[in-house]
């Protein structure tokens, strides 16, 4: 008896056909492990020579370069990619330990600190040294906003740190399809082995035309939430504010436990950013204050001498990343030291002020 | 597990079908619980120690079943009883306790947790014990276990029935490796997928704003709630027969027929009609074990409505425990009413073309409200989509901000006047939503389903839905594989933004 709905008879045997719909399918996943591994647009693989990735998973690459000089390392700087604005070595020197390992993460959050200070809890115990410090910077204007940890393909923790399965993880990175990530990895991976001057000249060329219009139009988007905060024209809503807050208490009990030296403090705004502005700095200030009832901050707020100095924030008119020059004036009126910043500039906020 | 998974797709279902059928070369038996196994590894993905309750809850009711098979009379109907009321207190524990206790405690109920597939294997498995109750068939329990199972049906339907899939499943001729229902099984899966991540994934976005106003209490304009309620009477078709689609073809590859679950009911000019074809074996279900028990048609027409109303508000209450459920359930059962008053109104006249376009409209536009109370999640935003969609909700003010993202390149290049999406799509609806919407709606309108286009008939209730295709009918070509293969790849590259079938949550 024969339980074949079709029958055999058509012009492509079915035998051929399927045969050739599962080739095709394996092909496309065949493709898409080749251009992730060899584009690599989040710096997961990092096979080959050193070269710039197009969306980079920074969580992953500030835990790798942890993991290289681990044992130098007996402090911890956690921030935002407002981290950016600190010199580790002036931080070390005025905490007065060895050296400072970076997970300044953009759209660092607690979601993303608190399982990394509990790995490195670990990890520093395993290799028989402890930690001594803990620097927190924390962004009041984010606070509470979704969290982008293990959202989106450039923010997944590693595995060692989130106690996701590896295969997974590294699964996920293989077959994702990223189509307008690998368009703006290529040229670069093709630099390594290319002369610079052909590749920029054909490639993007190569990378629209290797696409039908209609992919094209589909997958021209990159994948959320690669783009800035700033460009964002939705109204963001602190949906998680209440769970950042129990994660912030978490993150200063382990600290005490494990008799880590916590510093916590507020980033800088800026008034001419949509995120400190007028309208924003009532919830901004509730914010602030919540997070001063579980842990003392320095806070500093967000001056107007500050504010009108476009040389003391990194260029091409980001009103959101302080420069260097402003992480020392804060560091010294943290930890003492000479600088020129007015002097209330940043004071301590404690659940009593 | 989800179907829409690329673990899914290249490791699980090949390794599957691999080792079905290398059991298979052993004996069927060896097959029936290879298989078994898979799916209960598909199942264990989710939450491996919830992976306990189907295997005990499978093993329970095989003996439950054999102790009817051999008992008398009496004993059997007692214990048929006994049999049913457990299968159903272990889905009112998980699904409705918290419910009861909060209208007791006067208190909102909490978000539901209901283990994976529960209410689907319930009813599979009271279903069977019914039949075996009446039949006595003999049964063994590696065929049962995978009857109940197995995963393309396992975890949202189609309800399967014993005496379906069961000699299916018996049948030794089934376990030879089959291209052709291969052949078949692939394209039915990949146009199911290309339903559920090229259409439906792609709606729920725009629908999703809308309804979260709305349980906030915030204005929402007629444009905007009608639009939504629209869109998500598409998204739902498209996600849960994108689903069963993908089941029919999942149990293709096994040679095992599922049935059809949905027969273009969005096509339906009159309400009875819509829900004889949308989940069918849903719908069956609840005729012969709920309808037709209560006296189903026979006892007057006052005796039919409240029996319609009693167990289309059973239905709705078994997709959750939620006012709004069971007040989709209530609407549903009144239209049905109304809708067999109007037939014996009518009579057997004959039924004009511009009829019909008014039944279809009437039918749609019911079927749309009502998904406004199956999608509102509490009665609160129910009733505020509804007052918006009667023009009773004052709409968005001009200083209100458009909160979605959809319209802003069409207004910063000037094809749409920000004044005009603001007055009437309001905040959380979008002009791009609304042709979205209109090209789903097309699609279901004017593009053959896939069961037609491949001419799979199993279980469907009538063949009157079915259409001419000719030249366009499916068949192992160039063409077609071409054209699934682009499908595929395009829902493919989709798979990053995995969303759960909507028919998960029940």
């Amino acid at each position: 008896m024969n339980f074949s709905i079709i029958s055999s008879s058509e012009r492509l045997p079915a035998r051929n056909y399927a045969i050739a719909a599962i080739g095709a399918a394996v092909l496309w996943l065949a493709v898409t492990m080749a251009a992730n591994i060899l584009i690599d647009p989040q710096g997961v693989f990092d096979l080959g020579p050193p070269r710039g990735h197009a969306d980079d998973n920074v969580r992953y690459q500030r835990f790798r370069d942890y993991l290289a000089q681990a044992d130098q390392y007996d402090a911890v700087m956690f921030a935002s990619s407002r981290g950016i604005g600190f010199d580790r070595d002036l931080l070390a020197k005025l905490l007065g330990v060895h050296a400072v390992a970076n997970f300044s993460v953009p759209m660092g959050l607690l979601t993303d600190h608190l399982p990394v200070l509990q790995y490195l809890l670990r990890d520093r115990a395993a290799r028989g040294q402890r930690l001594a410090a803990v620097f927190l910077v924390i962004d009041p204007d984010l606070f509470g906003l979704p969290p982008w940890t293990n959202d989106n393909i450039n923010a997944f923790l590693p595995p060692q740190v989130s106690g996701e399965n590896r295969l997974r993880f590294w699964w996920r990175y293989l077959t994702v399809f990223q189509y307008s990530n690998w368009r703006r990895g290529l040229p670069s991976t093709l630099e390594t082995y290319l002369p610079a001057r052909w590749v920029a000249r054909s490639v993007p060329r190569l990378a629209v035309a290797a696409m039908p219009v209609g992919l094209n139009l589909a997958f021209g988007q990159p994948l959320s939430p690669t783009t800035s905060l700033e460009g964002a024209d939705a109204i963001q809503i602190r949906s998680d504010l209440s769970h950042q807050l129990a994660l912030l208490a978490q993150f200063v009990s382990l600290c005490r436990a494990n008799g880590v030296r916590l510093t916590v403090v507020f980033s800088p705004l800026n008034r001419q950013s949509e995120w400190a502005g007028d309208a924003q700095t009532p919830d901004n200030e509730r914010t602030a204050a919540l997070i001063a009832n579980v842990v003392p901050v320095w806070d500093f707020d967000r001056p107007e001498w500050l504010s009108a100095r476009p040389d003391l924030w990194l260029l091409g008119g980001d009103r959101s990343h302080y420069t260097v020059a402003v992480g020392a004036m804060m560091l010294h009126r943290i930890f003492g030291g000479e600088t020129d910043a007015p002097a209330d500039f940043g004071h301590l906020r404690t659940p009593s002020k | 597990m989800l179907f829409n998974t690329p673990e899914f797709v290249f490791v699980f279902l090949p390794l599957a079908v691999m080792l079905h059928f290398m059991a298979a070369r052993q004996s069927v038996t060896l097959a029936t619980v290879t298989t078994t196994a898979s799916s209960l590894g598909f199942y264990a993905w989710w939450n491996p120690p919830f992976v306990l309750l189907p295997a005990i809850s499978i093993v329970a009711n095989f003996f439950l079943a054999r102790a009817i098979m051999g008992a008398g009379e009496s004993s059997a109907r007692r214990l048929l009883f006994a049999g049913v009321t457990a299968n159903l207190a272990v889905l009112g524990y998980f699904k409705y306790a918290d419910f009861i206790a909060a209208i007791v405690e006067m208190r909102s109920p909490s978000p539901p947790n209901v283990p994976l597939a529960l209410s689907f294997t319930t009813f599979v498995q009271i279903a069977f014990l019914v039949y075996v109750w009446r039949e006595r068939p003999r049964v063994d329990f590696s065929r049962y276990a995978m009857f109940v199972s197995f995963f393309p049906h396992l975890i949202a339907g189609p309800i399967v029935r014993w005496d379906d899939l069961g000699p299916q499943i018996g049948d030794k001729l089934r376990y030879r490796f089959d291209w052709n229902n291969i052949a078949l099984g692939l394209t039915v899966f990949c146009l199911g997928l290309g339903k559920k991540m090229l259409i439906a994934d792609n709606l729920a976005p725009h629908i999703a704003p809308v309804f979260d106003a709305a349980s906030l209490g915030e204005p929402i304009t007629a444009f905007a709630a009608w639009g939504a309620a629209f869109a998500y009477s598409a998204q739902l078709y498209f996600d849960f027969s994108g689903y069963c689609d993908m089941a029919v073809g999942l149990g293709l590859l096994f040679n095992l027929q599922l049935p059809i679950n949905f027969a273009a009911p969005l096509r339906s000019t009159n309400i009875i009609d819509l829900w004889r074809r949308w989940h069918i074996t849903l719908s069956n279900f609840l005729r012969d074990f709920v309808y037709v028990p209560l006296g189903g048609s026979k006892c007057g027409p006052i005796r039919r409505a409240l029996n319609l109303i009693a167990t289309l508000a059973l239905g709705g209450l078994w997709h959750g425990a939620n006012w709004t459920f069971i007040a989709w359930g209530v609407f549903n059962g009144i239209l049905l009413t109304a809708n067999h008053a109007w037939r014996s109104y009518r009579s057997e006249r004959p039924v004009t073309r511009s009829a019909h376009l008014a039944g279809w409209c009437a039918t749609f536009i019911s079927f749309a409200i009502g998904m406004v109370m199956f999608r509102s999640p509490n009665v609160g935003a129910m009733t505020c989509m509804l007052r918006a969609m009667v023009g009773l909700d004052g709409g968005p003010t001009a200083a209100d901000q458009i909160r979605v993202k959809a319209d802003l390149w069409l207004i910063r290049h000037g094809y749409l006047s920000e004044h005009l999406v603001r007055a009437v799509a309001g905040q959380n609806w979008s002009m791009m939503a609304a042709l979205a919407t209109l090209v789903a709606l097309a699609i279901l309108l004017l593009v053959p389903d896939t069961m037609e286009l491949v001419d799979y008939r199993h279980g469907e209730p009538h063949a009157h839905w079915r259409r001419q295709l000719g030249r366009w009918a499916w068949r192992p070509s160039l063409p077609w594989l071409a054209f699934i293969a682009a499908v595929f790849a395009a829902s493919f590259a989709f798979f990053w933004h995995v969303n759960e079938f909507l028919y998960y949550q029940f």
